[in-house]
């Protein structure tokens, strides 16, 4: 295989196969390119990141890890803190904001609190965190 | 209490004022770092630091870096007279680098990391000082290696040198665990990253499809921003330096979320390639990019500075012309790029950069099985194997550009993060002036898809690929020290202003759709947000360009992106629900900087095209097979609706 990329690698750029056989010129140069491109990718830091984690194929990397952080959205800006005191939670960041995170306590439920924050008349919406590990060295 | 004797205070005053003049005489005569380099040919000596001579960013005279072939001689950052002339090296100024991993105790980085201040959050948890990486780590250390570029000690007598040899480091190894709690903490958090002036970002996520701009995670990280990027080190703030991504050409399939039909059956790709990559008879100088920056939201957020990446040398056409294309074959673009910095190539052609690696030759980039004679350990200047010669990436344009930062914030301590933006746009320099627009076939015409250099009406030049240009220390520096040097006033932002005509057509063809506002906010021009809501059955067909008061046209979103999520036959609903995806355009936020220095006053004009009336293939690649596997869209059967925009001007 790789003698038969290197003989049409010369020929075309001898400029010789197009003239001869345009279909396999085409081929080959296809072939070189897709070859740069796969060497250029497996060089890659994602790339090589992705095999560090010893996974086949994507779909088996997924962490998708449950924290105890609940990202809000507040009803009233700046409210985040009086919220967190009020529930017993511990307020991560969003201080001044419409938006905050707050942290559920160890030795807490997060289910109960997630609950708590939902029913609470300052609090629009609540999310928990879900890690994905979704960035990666570029 | 002290007794002040009223009568010796003139002779005090005296005495202080000719101890500040003797100081100042020494100031005069004897020029800082004497001590490390006497002049610039004490500088340029081998023996200060072996591997500079390779360093072609910092200093390029054509040489090839271990690689086949050499560089452009004087394409680099111009770090020689920034060094030299000006004597600064950055020693002020902390860089927090958010990453893999830092090897904290490497010869040429201990010297200028900070004792206890780096964090690792791969131990569970337990947030140890230490974040070095194990020695087992046979893929390299990402972080060690882009720390390496921004500040691996100079004048040492051992490795290379950084863009600001005497910056100090913090190592945060975020990415094995990217938590929103220690996102915080490494992003300027209190009193850990507080007080670091740059934080590099040399990592990023390549979504396929148009994120939400206001989702709770999005927000969240905005605000946190807006807040240190104000507040922190005495309201200088902190310089965000992001990579614009590696994806010119694909995109990583993340989490295996899309699914396609191929032959009735499911396949999921490991990575997504565009057309023009596989295309040989394409040049990249012809190719419209995989991934546009500003899809990724960091990179379309005010308070990061995206950088793109460049290669040591200007390609050629055919006739052995320069073509106009310096970009790193691999650099992810748009019009939230600022500035451009080197990345380089892979190392075995064309050069690569050369920077700090994990210790040994059992570990890292180089080890003892590696192909290229300086990464294998045989070297001569490299036989312990702590140093590579193929590292790149976006990755590397980053930490080049935060050395850059570090200087300018060294050089002047009165600056902010945003007079160190501005000076950086001010002095870079224009590259690549042969590119030629780039022009799509859209079905019924042709179709500008991208410009390339713009001038704006404060006469800016900008590219997409290149931003304002290529970064120039020395001159960036210079700027710094100038008592010319105006700095930036407090900045101001309009909040998005809504456009409120109703919605409309997209048409297929080169035409489009356009719709103004006006803004009668009296601001200076910083950057540009829109924020968008669109049907449409396929993204990648679209083009959205913003038209400014002045006529400044910028494209904010080439065509043929990788925006493919809405072509899958199936979305992984738990992936999906952990990404927060989405198939159409719902509050998208795109960021152009080719406004900068106009007035912001006046009507605004959004272009939504639709470019492809015909099929549209793209390519799955499987890391298991190694294959490409073609997939075949059809257009749209109807036609696409811009339902919202709005527009947010950051500016002064």
């Amino acid at each position: 295989m790789k003698k038969l990329v290197c003989i049409i690698a010369t020929l075309v750029s001898l400029n010789v196969v197009p003239h001869l056989v345009p279909h396999v010129a085409a081929q080959g140069a296809q072939t070189l390119r897709d070859q740069e491109i796969i060497r250029e990718l497996e060089a890659s830091a994602e790339f090589q990141e992705m095999e560090r984690v010893n996974t086949t194929s994507v779909t088996d990397e997924r962490q998708f890890k449950k924290t105890r952080l609940l990202k809000v959205k507040l009803v009233e800006k700046g409210t985040g803190q009086r919220i967190a005191d009020e529930l017993g939670l511990k307020l991560i960041s969003g201080k001044k904001r419409k938006v905050a995170t707050f942290k559920v306590r160890k030795g807490f439920n997060v289910e109960a609190a997630i609950a708590q924050l939902e029913a609470h008349e300052g609090v629009k919406k609540v999310k928990r965190e879900i890690v994905v590990n979704k960035n990666t060295p570029k | 209490m002290i007794k002040h004797n009223s009568k010796l205070l003139p002779l005090v005053s005296a005495c202080l004022m000719g101890i500040a003049g003797m100081s100042n005489a020494q100031n005069n005569s004897t020029p800082p770092y004497t001590n490390l380099f006497a002049d610039k040919t004490e500088y340029l000596s081998r023996d200060k630091d072996p591997l500079y001579p390779m360093q072609w960013h910092l200093r390029n005279r054509g040489q090839n870096a271990e690689a086949t072939n050499g560089g452009d001689k004087n394409n680099d950052i111009a770090a020689t007279n920034a060094h030299v002339k000006f004597r600064v090296l950055g020693e002020s100024v902390k860089v927090a680098v958010v990453d893999s991993g830092l090897a904290i105790r490497h010869e040429d980085l201990a010297p200028n990391v900070l004792r206890g201040r780096s964090r690792n959050y791969a131990d569970n948890g337990r947030r140890s000082t230490d974040p070095t990486p194990p020695r087992s780590e046979t893929g390299g250390d990402h972080g060690t290696s882009v720390a390496g570029l921004i500040a691996a000690r100079g004048f040492n007598g051992v490795g290379g040198r950084g863009v600001a040899p005497l910056a100090k480091l913090m190592g945060f190894n975020w990415l094995e665990n990217q938590q929103y709690e220690y996102w915080v903490e490494s992003h300027g958090g209190a009193g850990v990253t507080d007080d670091a002036l740059v934080i590099n970002q040399s990592y990023g996520f390549s979504p396929i499809w148009p994120v939400n701009f206001d989702s709770t995670d999005n927000l969240n990280e905005e605000d946190h921003l807006e807040d240190v990027t104000t507040s922190a080190n005495n309201n200088r703030g902190i310089a965000f330096v992001k990579s614009a991504g590696n994806s010119f050409r694909y995109l990583r399939n993340t989490a295996g979320v899309a699914s396609f039909n191929i032959n009735r059956r499911r396949y999921t790709p490991d990575f997504i390639f565009s057309a023009d990559s596989r295309d040989t008879n394409k040049t990249q100088a012809e190719s419209l990019p995989a991934q546009v920056a500003a899809t990724e939201p960091s990179n379309a957020s005010f308070y990061h500075t995206t950088i793109s990446a460049l290669s040591a040398a200007e390609s050629k056409d055919a006739n052995g012309n320069k073509n106009g294309d310096l970009l790193s074959s691999y650099s992810t673009v748009g019009s939230s790029v600022w500035i451009s910095a080197h990345g380089g190539e892979f190392g075995e052609d064309d050069p690569a950069m050369v920077t700090t690696d994990i210790e040994g030759c059992n570990a890292g980039y180089a080890r003892n099985d590696q192909s290229t004679s300086f990464n294998d350990g045989t070297h001569p200047l490299n036989q312990g194997c702590n140093y590579t010669s193929t590292f790149n990436g976006t990755s590397s344009a980053a930490p080049v550009a935060s050395g850059v930062f570090a200087l300018i914030l060294d050089a002047n301590p009165n600056l902010t993060w945003r007079d160190a933006k501005d000076i950086l746009a001010k002095t870079a320099t224009k590259i690549g002036t042969n590119f030629k627009p780039i022009t799509v076939e859209t079905g019924s015409g042709e179709f500008v898809a991208e410009p390339g250099w713009i001038t704006n009406a404060a006469d800016y030049n900008f590219h997409n690929w290149y931003g304002f240009g290529r970064a120039n220390a020395a001159k960036a520096v210079k700027m710094a020290k100038s008592n010319r040097y105006n700095p930036l006033p407090p900045v101001q932002n309009t909040g998005f202003i809504a456009y409120n005509g109703g919605n409309a057509s997209i048409p297929e063809g080169p035409n489009g759709v356009e719709q103004s506002l006006r803004v009668r906010n009296d601001l200076t021009v910083e950057a540009v947000q829109v924020k968008l809501s669109i049907n449409h059955g396929r993204d990648a067909d679209l083009a959205i360009e913003l038209i400014s008061p002045s006529g400044t046209s910028s494209m904010m979103l080439t065509p043929r992106s990788m925006l493919v999520l809405d072509q899958s036959s199936r979305i992984d609903s738990q992936a999906a629900n952990a990404l927060d995806t989405q198939t159409n355009f719902n509050d998208t936020v795109l960021l152009s900087n080719a406004f900068y220095g106009e007035p912001a006053q006046g009507e605004w004009t959004l272009k939504v095209t639709d470019t492809n009336s015909g099929e549209f293939v793209f390519y799955g690649y499987r890391r298991d097979t190694r294959e490409f596997t073609p997939i075949r869209t059809r257009n749209n059967n109807r036609l696409g609706q811009l339902t919202d925009w709005s527009i947010r001007i950051y500016g002064h």
